[in-house]
Parts: structure tokens; sequence; C-alpha cells
């Protein structure tokens, strides 16, 4: 019953999701101004905001399907994409970072990721919480797909939301769970503030 | 006759007596305060108030703003030692040759202060971005503006220094003063602040995912007729065990050990 993706049929459904988000995506890089150039990034006033909360939860990300590769439940086909999807993730915290060096606040602050073990223990709480985050960080981009200021920095959320949401539909997948049709819902910062601050900690003084 | 007899054998008494005396007050007094330690002046950073004394009390402190006391070594103020609330001030003095290479001490965090009562209803950071409140925030050159300003990007409210009445404090002294006397329903200050004045004010949680880092720098000053002894003597009672323990007490971050 655990769909692989990479072999699973596509449904009606999860077709009509994935033409939704791609419709999100060209919506955001069509809001750009045919003027601006589309090249490197320049965030400008709050545009920081959502690239520093796409930073957190990429990082968060990465660190959970790096360590839900390991959880028991899935098959080979299965962990070799969670793995795969790590390190999708963690390229786009290098995507982010080089977006955000030429403003002062891209330092991160020494907090580390910290994922309880009690929630990679089943294969159904690794994909719960893997929805749970992806859906959480997809909220904050296609909210700041309409609260961004400068052109290049809407495109680099545009490309990271539609990676955001193949792989939340891939963890529906796993999960047996019908793709959800239409457009993705959009969250706010504070939320996606509060989940993920759930997740980092400041590292013990020695 | 008499007198004079008695006075003279009683003088070399009283004498030594008196010599004795002082010599032992200078032994107590030397073994109470080691060498130099009566001497060091301290500039320290206005969030070090409380920690500092404790830590050592005989030092001399002079407590302010980072960039103020930065300037005011700069111009040959006679400080031995410099504390800043972020590497910027003590980097920009190790630069000039003005003082030793900054060693981070300890960190801190900013929270969110409101005066008890709450008057503004505040219940979160996000709570300002309506508008319409009294925020007493640092000015951009001293460390606690210039973190609360990177804090507000990250979360994306720099809009909140726009929408409500902001007054620009020249430290955090200043900042915890306002939101304590009620003259603001707000101001952003270290953890550590909230604890100066319990009883008058609150402190809410920001998010930790857009704290910047705050790291607190010290070095030894460089000028002429320093006490180098004494400096060095007390950066090295700050970075000791007992030092550390009391900087955690008052609610500072530790770095680890250097």
């Amino acid at each position: 019953m655990h769909t692989d993706l990479d072999t699973a049929a596509i449904s009606r459904a999860r077709f009509l999701g994935l033409g939704a988000i791609s419709g999100v995506t060209a919506l955001g890089l069509l809001a750009r101004p045919s003027t601006a150039p589309a090249a490197v990034p320049h965030p400008t006033g709050d545009d920081e905001g959502y690239l520093q909360v796409g930073l957190t939860g990429e990082r968060i990300l990465a660190s959970f399907y790096s360590r839900a590769a390991h959880a028991p439940g899935f098959t080979a086909g299965e962990r070799r994409r969670l793995a795969a999807t790590g390190s999708l993730r963690r390229e786009n915290v290098r995507r982010i970072l080089m977006a955000l060096a030429e403003t002062p606040a891209s330092d991160l602050a020494g907090l580390v990721v910290d994922i309880p073990r009690s929630a990679l223990h089943t294969r159904g709480r690794v994909l719960r919480l893997g929805q749970e985050l992806e859906g959480t960080l997809q909220g904050a981009y296609v909210r700041g797909l309409g609260g961004t200021a400068d052109p290049a920095t809407r495109i680099l959320l545009a490309r990271l939301l539609a990676s955001c949401a193949q792989q939340l539909q891939a963890l529906q997948s796993m999960a047996g769970m019908p793709s959800p049709s239409g457009l993705p819902g959009v969250g706010g910062l504070e939320s996606a503030g509060r989940t993920f601050d759930r997740y980092l900690r400041t590292p013990a003084s020695p | 006759m008499t007198k004079p007899h008695m006075s003279s054998c009683a003088h070399p008494r009283r004498r030594r007596r008196a010599t004795l005396a002082s010599l032992t007050s200078v032994v107590i007094l030397g073994l109470a305060v080691p060498a130099g330690a009566q001497a060091v002046t301290v500039y320290a950073a206005s969030s070090l108030r409380e920690a500092f004394p404790a830590v050592a009390g005989t030092p001399t402190y002079n407590f302010a703003g980072s960039n103020q006391l930065q300037l005011q070594i700069e111009r040959g103020a006679p400080a031995d030692v410099f504390a800043s609330a972020s590497p910027r001030e003590a980097q920009a003095l190790f630069n000039e040759g003005r003082c030793s290479r900054p060693v981070t001490f300890a960190t801190n965090t900013l929270v969110l202060l409101v005066p008890k009562s709450n008057p503004g209803h505040l219940r979160s950071v996000y709570s300002l971005r309506g508008g319409g409140h009294r925020i007493a925030v640092g000015s951009p050159a001293v460390p606690i503006g210039d973190y609360t300003r990177k804090l507000l990007r990250r979360l994306g409210l720099s809009s909140i220094l726009t929408r409500n009445t902001v007054s620009s404090e020249p430290n955090v002294g200043a900042i915890v003063a306002k939101v304590a006397l009620g003259s603001a329903d707000a101001g952003f200050t270290y953890l550590t602040d909230g604890r100066t004045a319990p009883g008058r004010v609150r402190a809410i949680r920001l998010p930790r995912y857009a704290q910047p880092p705050v790291r607190y720098q010290m070095c030894a000053v460089r000028r002429p007729g320093v006490d180098a002894k004494g400096a060095s003597s007390f950066i090295a009672r700050v970075r000791s065990s007992a030092g550390r323990a009391v900087l955690a007490r008052y609610g500072f971050g530790l770095p680890p050990r250097g």
C-alpha cells in the first residue's frame, strides 16, 4: 500500500492539485514587472521576513528528511526519495542564504534543529510531521508571493513554493491520502514562526 | 622631670604599636583587594549594569550605550576594560589598535517588554502591526537598536516602526525606564533587562527563529597609564567559572569556553 511516488499513477485529483500549484507559481512569476532584472534577489524591507522564515523551514525540513530516511516502515524506494529530498532542501537553504547574503541579518544565530525522536518513531508520525512542516512552509511561501517587493525575490519564492508543493504531494501520496485540489492556502508568518520555533533550540552552554 | 622621662619611655612603644597597626592594616587591605583591582576602570554596556558588580565589586564602572563608550575611549577616556553588547564596537577599537583582541563572554536574546498592567493589550509582537502604540526602541547606532531592526526585518515587521509612535533611546536602560514608568506601551530590550524591574514590567517572548545573534565582547584597553594587570585580571574573572555562573544567574547565555 505504501506507494513510491516514482512509480505511482497520477490521479485526477493529484493532477489538478499540481496544476493549481503550477498556476500560483506562474502567477508569482508573471507578477514581476517586465522592466525589472530577474537574476539576483535583492530583498528589500520586509522581503527578508519571507526569506528568513523560508530559510528556517528549509533547514528544519532538510534535517527532517535526512532522519526520516532512516525511520522504520518505509520501502527502499521511499527511503531513497526521502534522502534525495533532504539533499534538495539543503540546496534550497543554500539558495536562500545566497539571496540573504547582501543583507545584514543573514546570520543563523547559532540555533540548532531539534526534532524529537518520538516524532520519527513510526511511518505514520513521520508522514504527519512532514505534511505539517511542508504545509506550513507552503503557506508562508504563498503569502510571500503576494507580499514581496523585490521581483527577483518573488521568483525565488515561487520556485521554492513549487518544490515545497511537490514534496507535500509526495508525502500525501505515501500516506495514501487523496491529493487536495484547488489553490494552496495562504499562511501567516506568525503561525509559521510558531510552528518552526518548536523545532529550534539554542545549544546548551557548556 | 618625671613626665619627660615617662614620655621618653612611652614614645618608642607607641611608635612601634602605631607602625605595627599601620603595617597590619596595609597587609589586611592588601589581602582584601587584589593588586590593581581597586584602580581598574570598566566601561560596560548598560545591560551589564546588574551583573558586572555581582561578578566583581571593586572596579569603578561606567555603564552606557556601547557606541557612546566606544567614542569616549577613542577620545582618550581612562578606561581599562571595555565590554560591549555587540562585537561591532569592541572590534572597531581593536582594529584601531586601542584594545586587545576582543573575546566573547556572554550572549543574550531579545524580548518585547511591556508594563505589568499592559495598557496596550499586547499579546505578541504581531499585535504592533495595527499601529497606534507608543514603543521605545534603541537608536540605530546602539547595539539594542541595531539588533531590534534586524529582528523586525527577519519577522517581516519593519513597518511597525512607522505605524506606531516610536521613541529612539540612547541605551537599553532608557528603554526599560520608559516601559516601567508607563511612558511606552512596549519596548524592545534584552531578556536580562526584564529582570531589572520585576513587578513593573513583563517580557513577551519573540520568535526564536528571528533572533539575531547577540554577543557581548570584552577587551583590555590600550592607552598610556592603563592598568593592564588589573584589566586582564578582571577579564579573567568574568570568564572564570565563578564569573560565568553569575552571568548565567542574571539570565545571560554563555559561549563555549575558548
